[in-house]
């Protein structure tokens, strides 16, 4: 039995050995098939790699083909974009740095004016005002403003507004020099081209015969400065040959002449604060001694010598935001006789002779006036290019205390349309209520057409 | 001496006209926020006395010469009119290049 289990137990392994072996021989058979298999795929796989290199090669060589043709486009485009670089820079360089540039500016208006009464409707031709601004640098700007218009008798008059050299000195200064618009209110200087001004013509007192002066030669001081983030204070401080006595006792004229008759300067101008919410308050004091020799007058009469004080003081308000325009504005000047014994002598002429040298006169004027656009109320293409507006003024003018016979209360009503920022249609009717009974009232039916360019 | 006062007098405006032009070109470069500012005082200040015009009215260069001359009708500070023209030559530019 031993020997039995003992030979069991000796070939038992000798058996496992077999057994495995055999298993082993037969599994490597078939790992043997696997790999020519796994071979045979990649020797496939290989071949399309192979022919995908060579398409991509092709590919390669066709792309760097194009490349090295796009990169010479290029190259020809960057020699084109260069040169036209510098032409243009050259040309640039001309059109936007010369020293000197300018500007041609100005209006025009044309109307039509009916008066009550025996005058007769007339069309006006209006006036044509081209205005000429030449700049150095910014240096020194000259402008002048020519007033070109027909007469009632269909002469072509011309004048010169204003004429004057302007050197930028500071941001904060300039300082003009020649003939330049009186700085004295608001009116004269900024509002009355016909373009700008709301109303057909200018309020009661701010023409000839008024008490606005339109201008004076000489010398001003004038600039801004913002004093905060909300506040601008703005000065015109003016020394100029001044006003002169007119040849009518309540008449001064205030125009700026090109000499002096008497040495003596005119010495004022206007200071005012400009808040950022439109609102603008102004300020404006003008001195001058008014002096004139003794003159023979075309009629033989002798014209005695005049010297009077001349004083003139204002003030303005304007508040101008959206479809708002509201101003208004006060001045008031007198003329004060100077020397007793030349006004003793001058009664004494005026007895003698019946008329007379300086006599104390004063001048007063006001007017408010209110525009509002629609646009502010309705989107209508045609509706909101409307704006109504409407003035009051008073004018004043007394003689030794008599008040004279253009003294009056005006009333203006108008509608505007504006076609474009700078163009307006104005239809108006303004009543003239003069204050002596000998004067008529007038109501006048007004038209204009104002272009600003 | 008064040769001397009026050769003084010369010499310091002219100074201050340089300082000034200087100042402007390099104001230009160096304030990104010029043409926003100009905007702003563009609509508070023109339409003060008239109505805003569009930038496209003018030309750069008119707008300069035209601003300058309203700086100095309105007495408006140098530092805005700068501002003003910075911006509508920007916006005449962007006209352009649409």
């Amino acid at each position: 039995m031993y020997q039995i289990f003992k030979k069991r137990i000796l070939y038992a392994p000798l058996l496992t050995c077999a057994l495995v072996i055999s298993y082993s021989q037969a599994h490597s058979q078939e790992t043997t098939i696997d790999v020519d298999d796994k071979i045979d795929e990649l020797d496939d796989k290989i071949d399309e790699l192979e022919l995908l290199k060579k398409d991509l090669i092709g590919l390669k060589n066709n792309l760097e083909k194009k490349e090295e043709t796009i990169r010479d486009k290029e190259n020809k485009l960057d020699g084109e974009i260069r040169s036209i670089n510098s032409l243009r820079n050259s040309m640039s360089v001309r059109e936007s740095e010369p020293f000197s540039k300018w500007h041609l500016a100005g209006y025009a208006d044309i109307g039509f004016e009916s008066i009550s009464g025996d005058t007769n409707d007339s069309f006006l031709a209006g006036k044509f005002n081209p205005s000429f601004h030449f700049q150095f640098k910014d240096w020194i700007m000259f402008e002048s403003e020519l007033e070109i218009e027909t007469s009632n008798d269909g002469e072509t008059e011309l004048a010169l507004e204003y004429s004057q050299l302007n050197f930028l000195v500071h941001d904060n200064l300039t300082i003009v020099a020649g003939k330049f618009l009186s700085p004295i209110g608001q009116f004269q200087e900024r509002l009355h081209p016909s373009w700008i001004n709301r109303s057909i013509n200018g309020p009661a007192g701010f023409g000839h015969g008024g008490v606005q002066p339109s201008s004076d030669v000489g010398i001003m001081l004038r600039g801004g400065v913002s004093t905060s983030d909300d506040l601008i204070f703005t000065y015109s401080l003016a020394a100029g040959n001044g006003p002169r006595f007119g040849h009518d006792e309540d008449e001064l004229e205030l125009e700026g002449f090109g000499r002096d008759n008497d040495s003596n300067k005119s010495f004022g101008g206007r200071i005012a604060l400009v808040h950022s919410s439109s609102l603008e308050f102004g300020f404006s004091y003008l001195n001058a001694g008014l002096n004139a020799e003794e003159e023979l007058l075309e009629d033989g009469d002798l014209e005695p010598a005049k010297n009077a004080d001349y004083r003139l003081w204002g003030a303005d308000l304007a508040y101008s935001k959206g479809p708002w325009d509201i101003r208004a504005e006060y001045l008031n000047s007198k003329t004060t006789p100077t020397g007793m014994l030349l006004e003793e002598e001058v009664e004494e002429e005026e007895e003698e002779e019946g008329h007379g040298g300086a006599e104390p006169v004063n001048w007063k004027t006001w007017y408010a006036q209110i525009a509002y656009r629609l646009s502010e109320i309705t989107d209508h293409p045609i509706l909101a290019k409307i704006e109504p507006v409407v003035r009051y003024g008073q004018f004043r003018v007394r003689v030794e205390d008599t008040l004279i016979s253009n003294s009056e209360n005006r009333w203006n009503f108008g509608v505007n349309y504006w076609a474009a920022p700078t163009i307006v249609i104005k239809a108006g009717i303004e009543r003239r209520n003069y204050i002596l009974p000998e004067r008529t009232d007038e109501t006048r039916y007004l038209m204009q057409l104002a272009y600003g360019f | 001496m008064k040769t001397l006062k009026i050769t003084l007098a010369t010499a310091l405006l002219t100074s201050l006209c340089f300082s000034t032009n200087v100042n402007a070109q390099e104001a230009v470069k160096k304030d990104p926020m010029q043409v926003a500012r100009g905007a702003k005082a563009w609509a508070q200040t023109c339409n003060r006395c008239h109505n805003i015009r569009a930038p496209k009215e003018l030309t750069d260069e008119e707008w300069e010469v035209s601003t300058t001359h309203m700086r100095v009708r309105a007495n408006l500070p140098g530092d805005m009119v700068k501002d003003i023209i910075a911006f509508l030559q920007a916006s005449n530019n962007e006209r352009i290049e649409k």
